[in-house]
């Protein structure tokens, strides 16, 4: 799978989407912390806080970590590491995207309102 | 692998599993053009929590997830509402952002008409 920057990754995506839609196919996107090295690096962060002081902290409720995204559609992967300094700008950016390409039926006012009529009915029903 | 019905508890599950498992906790969407539906899941390999929409309604609600999710497994100490991206802020991570009230702009029956005083 290929590590990419989060402006190609978004740049991939948008051509799988355009891809899989008149195919049918399925895209799968996935999110997930990026833990890679963090034991050794919270062992060594341990072992430095014990030579120096005798209390132990928990070293890892004060760490930030980046974020891994996935995206897999037929034998196409991509992924990217997003940082804390990139992630507000990115999600938007994923956002305006999936946006584009996930298109999904618009609210149902017909259902809604019979919705409120069977509601309002019930209410008549228990008061009077 | 259990599909839940309704937006709220859906969250509240998603949450709760988080804070359980944050290392090992893994958010996939699944989307299919052919059958329009989005289907979320949420699973740390132990419990499988799935949700499945095809109303656009919910696009907002998914975003609001990713950002909320986002926030938690970067360990970050900014508010989740927050667009612009400010990484100098030091606010503590605060509830999913309260869709607030737009102020009523009917006008017609509910507008009171002041009657003018009449000068004699």
């Amino acid at each position: 799978m290929t590590v990419l920057d989060n402006d190609t990754f978004l740049i991939r995506l948008s051509e799988v989407f355009k891809a899989a839609e008149p195919i049918g196919r399925k895209v799968l996107l996935s999110m997930k912390r990026y833990t890679y090295g963090e034991r050794k690096l919270i062992a060594k962060q341990q072992k430095e806080t014990t030579e120096s002081s005798s209390e132990a902290k928990d070293v890892s409720s004060d760490m930030e970590y980046p974020c891994l995204f996935r995206a897999v559609c037929g034998k196409t992967k991509l992924s990217t590491v997003v940082t804390t300094k990139d992630g507000n700008k990115f999600l938007n950016e994923y956002h305006t995207l999936l946006r584009g390409f996930i298109k999904m039926k618009p609210k149902d006012r017909k259902k809604d309102k019979e919705k409120k009529a069977v509601r309002v009915q019930k209410k008549k029903a228990t008061t009077g | 692998m259990v599909y839940i019905s309704t937006w709220p508890e859906f969250q509240k599950a998603v949450e709760d599993l988080y804070l359980n498992a944050p290392g090992q906790t893994r958010y996939v969407v699944d989307y299919s053009h052919k059958t329009g539906f989005l289907v979320l899941k949420v699973t740390d390999d132990r419990t499988c929590l799935k949700y499945k929409t095809e109303s656009a309604p919910d696009m907002k609600k998914f975003e609001r997830l990713n950002s909320i999710l986002m926030t938690k497994m970067q360990n970050r100490k900014e508010s989740v509402g927050s667009e612009e991206g400010n990484p100098t802020s030091s606010e503590t991570p605060t509830a999913p952002p309260v869709h607030q009230p737009k102020p009523s702009t009917k006008s017609g029956s509910s507008s009171k008409k002041k009657k003018g005083k009449k000068n004699r």
